[in-house]
């Protein structure tokens, strides 16, 4: 995939980016219940398509080698609200697909009560700001996508390891029978019987 | 504009209607209603008004109203709601603090 920024998104030197969530939800059944939308900007994101959520997310710097060290990333929401605590507690996140996708865009001015953003400031359609892409030249591109290995809750915050489809490329993706006490996430079983490539001996 | 008045506008605009009157209030003394709502504030009256035509559920969809003890707000989805925060229109996380309500 192409991970270039073009013209698009450097007029004035101007750019501006965010970054769009997916994860794929489901029941404790296994059926798919809905695909949750988030993005780390301050005001709601709309793609053309869908509506993603504002929300304090964070992730990992990725970093992608060529050790047989499995790539995953860490991606942290804030649930100091509690506003996550019902979706946490409710769904199953672990082995879903989570997808991360970069924005650059170049963002136009705004006049709000005679003062004016530089860099934008959303539009306000008579309901709730949002930032419609639509009007925008941007640039997007998948940062990194994969299944949701690891995942915790606590009061503060939501912690999810995501690893990429890479590490699925030659190995044997181990059913969910292994023992918790023994491998503590799916990497963990992955890479103990996993030896540069090939099954340890 | 406070955050009865700016709920009922925000539900219009959507299409969703809420009863025009309760108990001696009408939609016509929305005057006194707004000049009173921090007495309607602090004696809870805002749960019984919206407790009249709405049932309590888990988890919000788009256009419930979220309630507390310092207002009202409407739901944009199931984490964020749409409602007047020091006097201006602000998102805001639908917190565990916060009721939701769903109009019959």
């Amino acid at each position: 995939m192409s991970k270039s920024i073009s013209t698009n998104a450097r007029q004035e030197s101007q750019v501006a980016m965010l970054h769009l969530f997916e994860f794929d939800m489901y029941d404790f059944n296994g059926d798919f219940v809905e695909t949750l939308r988030f993005t780390d900007h301050d005001i709601f994101v709309d793609d053309g398509t869908n509506d993603y959520t504002p929300l304090a997310i964070t992730f990992d710097a990725l970093k992608e080698d060529i050790s047989m060290e499995a790539d995953s990333i860490t991606v942290t929401i804030d649930n100091v609200s509690g506003a996550l605590s019902y979706e946490a507690l409710n769904s199953e996140w672990r082995n879903n697909r989570a997808k991360i996708e970069r924005i650059v865009y170049t963002p136009k001015a705004d006049i709000i009560n005679t003062e004016t953003y530089e860099y934008g400031y959303g539009d306000n359609l008579g309901t709730y700001p949002e930032l419609l892409l639509s009007e925008y030249t941007y640039d997007k591109y998948t940062l990194f996508e994969g299944i949701i290995d690891t995942f915790n809750a606590s009061e503060q915050a939501l912690n999810g390891t995501i690893t990429s489809l890479f590490a699925n490329w030659t190995t044997k993706f181990p059913p969910r029978t292994y023992n918790q006490t023994e491998f503590t996430s799916v990497v963990d079983a992955m890479v103990n019987s996993v030896y540069w490539g090939r099954e340890s001996e | 504009m406070n955050c009865f008045t700016f709920v009922y506008g925000y539900l219009l605009s959507k299409g969703v209607y809420l009863p025009s009157s309760w108990e001696e209030y009408t939609k016509q003394d929305m005057r006194i209603f707004v000049s009173k709502y921090k007495w309607f504030l602090q004696n809870k009256m805002h749960y019984k008004f919206f407790e009249s035509f709405c049932s309590y559920v888990d988890t919000a969809k788009e256009n419930d109203i979220i309630i507390d003890d310092n207002g009202v707000a409407v739901a944009i989805n199931k984490f964020k709601c749409y409602g007047i925060f020091k006097k201006k229109p602000t998102i805001m996380d639908i917190d565990k603090n916060k009721k939701i309500l769903r109009i019959n």
